[in-house]
């Protein structure tokens, strides 16, 4: 048995030093690529399909960053992805990648939403409603991947995560918990097949708006590290974020020149 | 309205005299009438509704009259034969007009004529109220009216008006058969309305198929499970009545009686017409889940208050595939998302019943500046909420356009996610050279000014970089908006970040802050504050 587990682990390590040889097929069709190199071809080789993945990271530390890139890609496969947004955080303009029409292998990205600012008399528990959502999403079989983001209130007790997880034997789904968690703790990774941590370090990308002055900072990009932890083994990750200017900016078609003559012939 | 591709394009048609008084006009699109009526709503158009509003109104006029029956949207007609003796037409008109007016509807108006066509140009007297006209003289009296009360398409009108002939009487005295050949079959009904021959006559009203059934339990109920037991008996009478009429429920009614005392009722919108008794049950266990009973019940009343013909549509023929293991078929197969399929309306239904609708959304992009309002979400169920078109061609084109850093090893999506705070934070903000927080709310573009620490959560942060600002101001027709929006990246102060996480503990911190983090600082100029409206995460 540590002899399979030790082959297993070398396995990994080689695939880790030369991607897409090692795995068998059946690995490979066992778990969802992401479209990040670090993840897909790392220790984790993915996400594990009908498995937990814990997505941990501070309050403002990248995660979801990191996320919202991968359901892109997800969408753009093909897969059906579902947030279950727990305290109301998203913005829908951050999240409007999926829905084109045009395109009819894309998936759908849906958002589940407690909507406690329209009710904010009523009284509800956001975080019981999320979790049956949660394992209704898993049984129902229609998402590829539901992301269960529990904000600060990382409190799931040992037989949700059990019924969620027997729930997922039974679907296609894989199940990524995210979590504003310190991401040093460990304690509660027992749950979850891996678990992959998140924070901003420096050094911070930023460009010069349109005078150049070095006060003049148009955008602020921070470094994304990241840990992934699987199976007793972690690998470091770094990714940044390219420079953005909102898109509601550019809403509007630019109005064309028609002030030039030069190139009109002369009557 | 007439509804284009989006809602924001659609066009008034015809409006009422109460919005041209808000300065709405036919020809309008629905963003202009609402830059000029901010309260302006949007809801689409139910036929079913004004059908049994009209229908319940039909009801109560038979208190009036014995024969009614219903024709367009808002038209009613009743006998009024026989009245003499009961205190003659004038006092049924008023009776009739009291009745409706109690419903709510106070801007009725009556024409008693031999036949139907003349009482309804009668009631369109602007006038009198109702206005009757003698027996025998109903061509008398649309003699003189002008053409356009005819039933004639307008180009039918145009012609008729080249030809000389400006009132129905003018339009009766040429024969018949002058008009037949040279014009359409609606002239020539016309023609026959104008000489007061119409069949249309008032009749019994039909009976009305009602679905319900009502339990008296005898004792008080409260648990969910015997309520259940209820309902699964009453929906197996309700949905075999449902299979024999050919009818699907569209929306159920429950009403809860504790000794005559109505203490609950509730209406289920489905989101699929059914008459499976055992979907109907799932729904109305999840409807008692999401939203238990006060108390306990000795009564119950369940009633099928919309339904539907139902209608069979043939099922797109899928070859299976071959699965050699069960494990295989989970993981290749499941159920794709057409909205359509059974699981999918399974789902919705049971998401719509105990969250409600506008739980299950889909993010929209919209033509508006503000970040909140940059996007929508839309529900994925009964999606009414209007958005600003948006070029996505556009935006394709210039987010293709990457700034690229050659040390990064992976190229993310541009921009970080925003996770907002509901309500914005407020914070306290240092600035440098001891300038004032009043001050900066009247400096200008050229005046460079930057905050050099905010407070989060409790905690000193300095700011180590910050943006230029970016200054939006708008939607001054519903709620005036001036915002300073600032991306800030802000850092521990040395003495915070030195403490331990036991430490955070042994000072009662819940949450363990980071050492840096990138959050959006705003500056209202309208409430004159600093807020931390969101973190990027």
């Amino acid at each position: 048995m540590v002899g399979a587990v030790s082959v297993a682990n070398l396995k990994k390590e080689l695939e880790n030093l030369f991607p897409g040889k090692w795995l068998s097929g059946g690995e490979v069709g066992r778990s969802l690529k992401t479209g990040l190199d670090q993840i897909d071809f790392g220790i984790s080789a993915g996400l594990l399909k009908r498995r937990i993945t814990e997505w941990v990271g501070t309050s403002s530390s990248g995660k979801t960053t990191v996320l919202r890139t991968i359901c892109s890609n997800w969408c753009a496969t093909g897969l059906n992805v579902i947030y279950i947004d727990t305290f109301d955080r998203l913005l829908a303009a951050d999240w409007c990648f999926s829905n084109n029409a045009k395109n009819e292998k894309q998936g759908r990205f849906w958002v589940l939403r407690s909507n406690s600012d329209k009710n904010p008399t009523e009284r509800r528990d956001y975080l019981k409603d999320s979790l049956w959502a949660c394992e209704q999403l898993i049984r129902s079989r229609v998402f590829d991947v539901v992301i269960l983001d529990l904000g600060e209130k990382n409190i799931i007790t040992s037989n949700f995560y059990a019924r969620l997880q027997r729930a997922l034997e039974r679907s296609k789904a894989s199940l990524i918990v995210l979590k504003d968690d310190d991401s040093s703790s460990q304690s509660a990774k027992w749950g979850a097949n891996s678990r992959m941590s998140f924070g901003f370090s420096k050094p911070v990308h930023y460009e010069l708006g349109l005078t150049g002055h070095p006060d003049d900072i148009a955008t602020l990009m921070p470094t994304i590290t990241g840990a992934i932890w699987k199976d007793g083994m972690t690998n470091n990750i770094e990714v940044s974020v390219p420079s953005h200017v909102q898109n509601r900016l550019f809403t509007h078609p630019q109005v064309p020149d028609r002030s030039t003559s030069k190139n009109r012939a002369r009557a | 309205m007439k509804f284009s591709n989006s809602i924001g394009r659609a066009k008034v048609l015809i409006c009422s005299k109460e919005a041209e008084r808000e300065n709405i006009y036919p020809g309008m699109t629905f963003t202009e009438a609402r830059a000029v009526c901010s309260h302006l709503v949007w809801r689409e158009y139910d036929d079913k509704f004004y059908k049994s509003a009209q229908k319940k109104l039909a009801r109560e006029l038979i208190a009036a009259s014995p024969r009614v029956s219903t024709g367009e949207s808002g038209l009613f007609f009743f006998d009024a034969e026989g009245f003499n003796r009961l205190g003659g037409e004038n006092k049924l008109c008023r009776d009739v007009l009291k009745l409706v007016s109690r419903h709510g509807f106070v801007d009725g108006h009556i024409g008693l004529a031999d036949c139907a066509f003349a009482a309804r140009v009668a009631s369109r007297s602007k006038s009198k109220r109702w206005y009757i006209v003698n027996p025998g003289c109903d061509t008398a009296f649309l003699s003189p009216l002008s053409i356009d009360f005819l039933p004639v398409t307008e180009e039918a009108k145009g012609s008729l008006k080249e030809l000389g002939i400006k009132t129905i009487g003018q339009f009766t005295e040429v024969p018949v058969t002058s008009y037949a050949g040279r014009f359409d079959q609606s002239v020539l009904i016309a023609y026959d309305l104008a000489c007061g021959r119409d069949s249309t006559q008032p009749a019994l009203p039909p009976v009305e198929k009602q679905f319900q059934c009502i339990i008296d339990i005898g004792s008080a109920t409260e648990s969910l499970k015997e309520t259940l037991f209820v309902f699964k008996t009453m929906l197996e009478r309700l949905t075999r009545e449902l299979l024999n009429n050919g009818l699907t429920a569209d929306e159920l009614t429950v009403t809860f009686f504790n000794d005559n005392d109505k203490f609950d009722e509730r209406t289920i919108k489905l989101i699929r017409s059914s008459h499976n008794s055992r979907f109907l049950l799932d729904v109305l266990r999840l409807s008692l889940e999401s939203k238990p009973l006060i108390r306990e019940f000795t009564a119950v009343h369940l009633s099928v208050s919309r339904f539907s013909r139902e209608y069979f549509e043939q099922k797109k023929a899928t070859i299976s595939k071959d699965f050699s293991s069960r494990e295989e078929l989970l993981l290749s197969g499941g159920d794709e998302l057409d909205d359509s399929s059974e699981p999918v309306m399974l789902l919705l239904q049971r998401f719509m019943t105990r969250l409600g609708e506008d739980a299950l959304v889909v993010p929209v992009l919209n033509d508006q500046y503000m970040p909140e309002q940059a996007g929508i979400w839309v529900p994925v169920v009964n999606a009414s909420q209007s958005t600003t078109p948006v070029n996505e061609e556009f935006i394709q084109r210039f987010s293709d356009v990457k700034t690229t850093n050659q040390s990064r090893k992976d190229c993310l999506m541009p921009g970080l996610v925003l996770k907002r705070h509901t309500p914005a934070m407020p914070v306290f903000v240092q600035f440098k050279d001891n300038d004032s927080k009043e001050d900066y709310g009247e400096i200008d573009s050229k005046t460079p000014f930057k905050p050099a620490a905010v407070t989060y959560r409790g905690q000193w942060y300095h700011v180590n970089q910050v943006t230029t600002p970016e200054r939006i101001s708008g939607m001054w027709w519903e709620k005036p908006v001036r915002k300073s929006y600032y991306v800030a990246l802000i850092e521990k102060k040395p003495e915070f970040a030195a403490l331990s996480r036991a430490g955070y503990k042994a000072a009662g911190v819940r949450s363990i802050l980071p050492n840096l983090m990138t959050v959006l600082l705003v500056y209202d100029h309208q409430e004159r504050g600093w807020y931390v409206e969101g973190v990027f995460d």
